[in-house]
């Protein structure tokens, strides 16, 4: 299945209109699309995207954060959300 | 009369629950909305946080900063610090949580916390704890642009779902929290 996942901050810049399209096994949990997403982005952006980015990375809906055993098999956007630091 | 309203317009995020002003929004503060949302005859005491684009970070000089937030999930958040606040210190309290989005240059406000409550000590408390929270719980982010012409997104807290023991940041009442 395709999932849309939204990317914000530092990761924004590595995709188009800050969106990626990343194809994942059925029942995929959330941990298991970082691989993937990294393998992509390094791929595009060989030598500037830094996999850690990723990994330090939550996966969300509009609603709250996803726990990383959490299966994303649901349709919708998805958003990858780097530390935060407002205020 | 509670209210529960939502508005998504022109770059605007809104919602008020009850007396609540809980806001991710582009456009420049309106204080007079602040202060309206703090308006309670039963509350003596009123306390607005201001937060501000600096000029200088970690020895370089600022010239702006562009702030970026997921609206939706930071307006649920702003949601659960106002109940948290009122489960912890005050049921009374009256709470504005507000943060700007876009390019502000150095002097424009990023951020409105306020209170209202019957005594001030509650609202001092509960403006410690809103803020401190926000740093590291609210999906915000921002990229400072210095006046040399380089750019760059500052590090942050990492989020963590709910009960799964991460986020390290989070900050407890009456801990001496960071600057």
């Amino acid at each position: 299945m395709v999932i849309k996942i939204r990317l914000f901050g530092a990761l924004k810049k590595f995709t188009e209109a800050g969106v990626a399209l990343l194809e994942v096994p059925e029942m995929c949990s959330v941990r298991e699309l970082h691989e993937p997403l990294k393998h992509r982005l390094s791929g595009e952006f060989p030598g500037e995207f830094k996999g850690e980015l990723v990994d330090r990375a939550a996966l969300a809906s509009e609603a709250r954060v996803l726990g990383n055993h959490e299966p994303v098999g649901w349709p919708g956007t998805l958003a990858l959300l780097p530390p935060v630091c407002g205020g | 009369m509670a209210r529960h309203t939502r508005f998504v317009a022109a770059g605007v995020w809104w919602l008020e629950v009850g007396s609540d002003l809980l806001q991710v929004s582009a456009e420049p503060f309106d204080m007079g909305r602040v202060y309206q949302a703090l308006s309670d005859p039963e509350c003596g005491a009123q306390l607005v946080f201001t937060g501000v684009v600096r000029n200088e970070n970690d020895g370089r000089k600022v010239d702006a900063v562009h702030y970026e937030a997921f609206a939706p999930l930071a307006e649920t958040v702003f949601k659960e610090l106002a109940q948290e606040v009122r489960e912890k210190i005050g049921a009374t309290l009256r709470v504005v949580i507000w943060h700007r989005v876009g390019t502000l240059k150095v002097g424009e406000l990023s951020t409105v916390i306020g209170l209202a409550s019957p005594h001030r000590a509650e609202s001092y408390a509960a403006s410690r704890y809103l803020i401190e929270q926000l740093k590291v719980r609210v999906p915000i982010w921002k990229e400072e642009h210095y006046l040399d012409g380089e750019k760059t997104w500052l590090d942050g807290a990492e989020l963590a779902a709910p009960n799964s023991g991460g986020n390290p940041g989070r900050w407890a009442i009456g801990a001496d929290g960071p600057e």
